[in-house]
């Protein structure tokens, strides 16, 4: 696709301190989002002829943040909120339907797409003219301008791919498109037929051979009755060719060579009509005649009512050739432009485009409209080639990265909406329906969205889980874990990484846990703690935690008996972390020191087996212990060693029952 | 199958919330306001839809849900708003991911809403940084409890510049939710998938009681309590699931329901059918239960009906 050397290359102007060595260098942000910073990169030549050391530092760093079309005024994030609707029915619906019917659903899909745009160009213009400053004003008509073309452009494909009704004739459609677009004619007549004296109006004459070019026979003949000399024989004769005139409807069941034939007829009666001089009184009447007869030479001359090469082809057909078909109408679009020796209004590739979708040339459409309107947006090619390519008229072959037009165009979008920072919830939606890049995008933006609350986290935890993102979401919980750990909560930690599963982390916040009873002599987050259920058994550590508070609880309470043998569990199942063993033993010495004897022989020789392994442990930790703790340890084997000796007498003795 | 109507506006929105009507014998309130999230400038709107009253006063064969709500005052707000709760008819409290708690009145004769007074840094972390504020519960027309991920509550008065009361460390994670029981006592639920009640005379930190839903902690979201009966509170949860809870009972719920498959966000009894409760969640549905088919006992379950 050539689209991407097409478009224009865009300058951002940066307030770098310029300064000598020193480079600028960057990194992706999210989406359409680059970070700039400066470096120490030398250019090389430098590099090569002094040394190293001679390269200064950079002070001051600062990161800039550039982003490109990241901004959405309020009424084109309406467009992609509804249009997001829109397109997701449609996917379900491509899903679900058959040809037919899903053939109905592609045209009501894109009537109501047209819709939305009508809808919020509308919007827009209510506030332009409620805007007052002149420059947001300006900004407001160019994005209505824009909308217009979009329609222009949507409702031309819309008819000419999309509406596409084999039995009948294409100039039905592209005169209501004329009507649809070319609102002047309409305007006018309705201002002259308000006046006090129509046919003196200064627009009188212009207005019917507007409405005459755009096919609206009708309002022509309403107008013309308005006229003071309307009962004069050369009126009553234009009245009666132009009522006399053959209308094609799909209802009367005619087929197109009836038509045509009938068409004949009718316009050899006002060749004759005019050749016989009847309207030669009135020099206008004649013009309208000559139109209905075809005549090449007035058309030339009415260029200026049709505004546009695209509306001279229509009308100069509808009056030469209407039952012309599709295909043929390309023979006819150089001489229409040839016409009009400046491009129409402003926009060239306007023409281009409209040009190449009588052309009946799709990829031209879509290849013109993203180098033209895709500066701001890729909302209208992308929405676009999904219908055409769900209708049949895209090609659905691979272009040379892997994926075919339609999802090149989607991702595009995606990706823009993705970089915004409320609407990647709908670029999520977008991405599904990629189906050979959309899984692999939506992973790595899923990763970088900033999470910046918890129920922001929730949110993306569960677009995850209904993706089956495993990985993605097991990364977010640890990252939320981890901020909570920085913050110092532990509890709030201790959850995310419950739901992450990770062992690893889980050991780091119940380690925190365990330094701080050391500390502080009690545990915090008890509610946490004594609450833990099953999730207990997640990992050894958290095991640990839980039993050894329980140790606590079941001391407190008073029941000795359960308490001493958890903590000898405990001890000897070496679940501990081997910094905590320290606090267990000491957790020992007051148990010995009761008046009945709770550790019986077996036990005693465990823990002694442990103070000697700790003893013997030759890691840091136990390198330099304190004095205190020395003590402490001294201690803790007089005690052992008086509890062995009155273990050893008690189980050895034989109670007398007297 | 109900009419709805939709109407696109260009913010995300988060929470939602009717005008209180002035008295039992008002019409329907016409006002409705919103508070917006995740996006660079959020806002709290007001919007008014009057076309539909008086078409179902009326009696008009036009359906009454076609007239659309029209935005009458937008109000730029720093922060997501991460809850709203009408103090009275004409106050407006407002919890902002910042910390803060702002409190907005209706202008008298405008459809305007301006600030009366904000509460700041109500909620912080133990390094200093502002913790959002994600709960906010109304007491009569006078008092509000707040809570934040920093596990803290905090009550303040109308009027009155510094809290009334500080509950600190009452959880350990996150409260999500918060309900008054009764005058004193508030009840709490965590992501934990905790759900506590304090006794606010009292000047301890200790909850009163504490209850935990199933045993793999799934976040609690939402909690309300029964109109009538204090001790019935409904919650809802991070899987989509609704609990009813007996808070007489030891520790566990009374029913548990496999509503929704997304997170559930809002739970509330009908205020003057208590029978009836309703839960929107992140799927997109909101479910309306019917339980008034148990009608000889207390509140043993639900059914659903969407």
């Amino acid at each position: 696709m050539a689209t991407t050397s097409e478009r224009e290359s865009e300058i951002f102007c940066l307030p770098v301190l310029q300064q000598r060595h020193v480079g600028l260098s960057c990194v992706w942000g999210l989406g359409k989002q680059l970070h700039v910073y400066q470096t120490q990169t030398p250019p090389r030549i430098v590099a090569e002829k002094k040394h190293i050391t001679d390269i200064p530092k950079v002070d001051n760093q600062e990161i800039f943040d550039v982003q490109w079309n990241a901004e959405m005024h309020d009424v084109s994030r309406k467009l992609v909120n509804e249009t997001h609707n829109i397109f997701v029915m449609l996917q379900g619906q491509v899903k679900s339907l058959s040809d037919t019917t899903l053939y109905k659903q592609l045209r009501k899909a894109s009537k109501q797409y047209r819709a939305v745009l009508k809808a919020c160009s509308l919007e827009l213009m209510q506030i332009a003219d409620l805007c007052e400053d002149e420059a947001h004003k300006l900004k407001y008509e160019q994005y209505i301008q824009e909308f217009e073309m979009v329609q222009l452009i949507w409702s031309l494909c819309e008819i000419i791919f999309i509406d596409i009704h084999p039995g009948g004739l294409i100039l039905t459609p592209l005169l209501d498109w004329l009507r649809w677009h070319f609102q002047e004619g309409k305007q006018k007549a309705m201002e002259v037929s308000q006046a006090e004296q129509p046919c003196s109006h200064a627009h009188y004459w212009e207005s019917i051979y507007r409405l005459l070019l755009q096919g609206s026979v009708d309002n022509v003949r309403k107008l013309l009755a308005l006229h003071i000399h309307s009962s004069s024989d050369p009126f009553t004769s234009v009245d009666e060719l132009l009522s006399k005139m053959p209308q094609w409807t799909y209802q009367r069941a005619q087929s197109v060579a009836e038509y045509e034939m009938k068409w004949r007829h009718w316009r050899e009666e006002c060749i004759r009509r005019y050749e016989a001089g009847e309207f030669a009184a009135y020099t206008q009447l004649e013009t309208i005649v000559q139109i209905l007869c075809g005549d090449d030479a007035v058309f030339r001359e009415m260029k200026d009512h049709c505004e546009t090469w695209y509306h001279l082809l229509v009308s100069k057909l509808f009056y030469q050739n209407p039952t012309v078909r599709l295909t043929d109408l390309t023979f006819d679009i150089k001489p229409c432009q040839a016409v009009y020796s400046l491009p129409s209004e402003n926009f060239p590739e306007l023409d281009n485009i409209l040009q190449a979708a009588l052309e009946f040339d799709i990829h031209q459409v879509i290849k013109e409209s993203c180098s033209f309107l895709s500066s701001r947006s890729w909302w209208f090619v992308s929405h676009l080639a999904d219908v055409l390519h769900h209708c049949g008229q895209l090609d659905p072959q691979k272009l040379p990265f892997g994926s075919n037009l339609r999802e090149y165009l989607l991702l595009e979008y995606a990706t823009a909406l993705m970089s915004h920072k409320s609407l990647w919830q709908v670029g999520v939606d977008y991405l599904d329906f990629c189906p050979v890049f959309g899984r692999a995008y939506l992973e790595s933006y899923i990763e970088h969205i900033p999470l910046d609350s918890e129920g922001k986290a929730h949110k993306i935890l569960h677009l995850c889980q209904e993706r089956d993102f495993t990985a993605q979401a097991q990364s977010i919980c640890k990252v939320m874990g981890m901020r909570c750990l920085q913050q110092e909560r532990l509890g709030s930690a201790l959850s995310w990484f419950l739901k992450s599963k990770d062992a690893i982390v889980i050991k780091q916040v119940t380690d925190r846990f365990l330094t701080e009873y050391c500390e502080q002599g009690k545990f915090s987050h008890l509610d946490l703690i004594d609450h833990l259920g099953p999730s207990m058994l997640i990992t050894n550590s958290l095991t640990f935690l839980g039993k050894y508070r329980e140790f606590h609880s079941l001391y407190n309470s008073g029941d000795i008996s359960a308490a001493s043998s958890l903590l000898l569990s405990l001890i000897s199942s070496r679940l501990a972390p081997k910094t905590f063993w320290m606090t267990m033993l000491m957790d020992v010495l007051p148990l010995l020191e009761l008046s009945q004897v709770v550790l019986d022989v077996q036990k005693t020789y465990e823990v002694m087996y442990c103070l000697e392994e700790l003893q013997r442990d030759s890691t840091d930790n136990y390198k330099n212990l304190a004095d205190s703790e020395l003590d402490k340890l001294q201690c803790l084997r007089k005690a052992l060693a008086k509890n062995l000796s009155r273990a050893i007498i008690e189980e050895g003795s034989v109670k007398l029952v007297s | 199958m109900t009419d709805f109507s939709v109407k696109f506006v260009s913010k995300k929105i988060n929470k939602i919330r009717w005008r209180p009507k002035a008295d039992v014998k008002s019409p329907p309130s016409t006002t409705f306001a919103t508070g917006s999230w995740d996006d660079q400038q959020n806002s709290v709107c007001l919007w008014q839809i009057h076309g539909r009253i008086a078409a179902i006063q009326k009696d008009s064969p036009e359906s009454a849900l076609e007239h659309e709500p029209q935005k009458v005052h937008e109000k730029s707000h720093v922060g997501d708003v991460l809850d709203m709760q009408y103090v009275s008819r004409d106050y407006l409290a407002v919890a902002s991911s910042t910390g803060d708690v702002t409190l907005m009145k209706h202008l008298p004769n405008t459809e305007a809403l301006s600030t009366i007074f904000s509460w700041e840094n109500l909620h912080h972390f133990a390094s200093g940084a502002n913790a959002p504020c994600t709960c906010l519960a109304t007491r009569g027309d006078d008092w509000i409890a707040t809570g934040g991920e920093d596990g803290q509550i905090v009550v303040v008065a109308i009027g009155q510049k510094y809290p009334l009361q500080t509950i600190e460390k009452a959880d350990s994670c996150t409260i999500n939710a918060l309900t008054f029981l009764k005058q004193t006592e508030i009840l709490a639920v965590n992501s934990f998938g905790q759900l506590k009640t304090f006794d606010l005379r009292q000047a301890s930190n200790k909850h009163a009681q504490i209850f935990s839903v199933t045993e793999n902690h799934v976040p609690l979201l939402c909690a309300d309590k029964h109109p009538g009966q204090e001790h019935i509170v409904a919650t809802g949860g991070g899987d989509g699931m609704l609990t009813i809870w007996d808070l007489r009972q030891e520790k566990f719920p009374m029913t548990l329901l496999e509503a929704h498959s997304g997170p559930m966000w809002e739970v509330k009894f009908h205020p003057h059918n208590p029978n009836h409760l309703f839960t929107c969640s992140d799927d997109g549905s909101l479910w309306h239960w019917d339980g008034s088919a148990f009608t000889s006992d207390p509140l043993p379950g639900f059914l659903s009906s969407k």
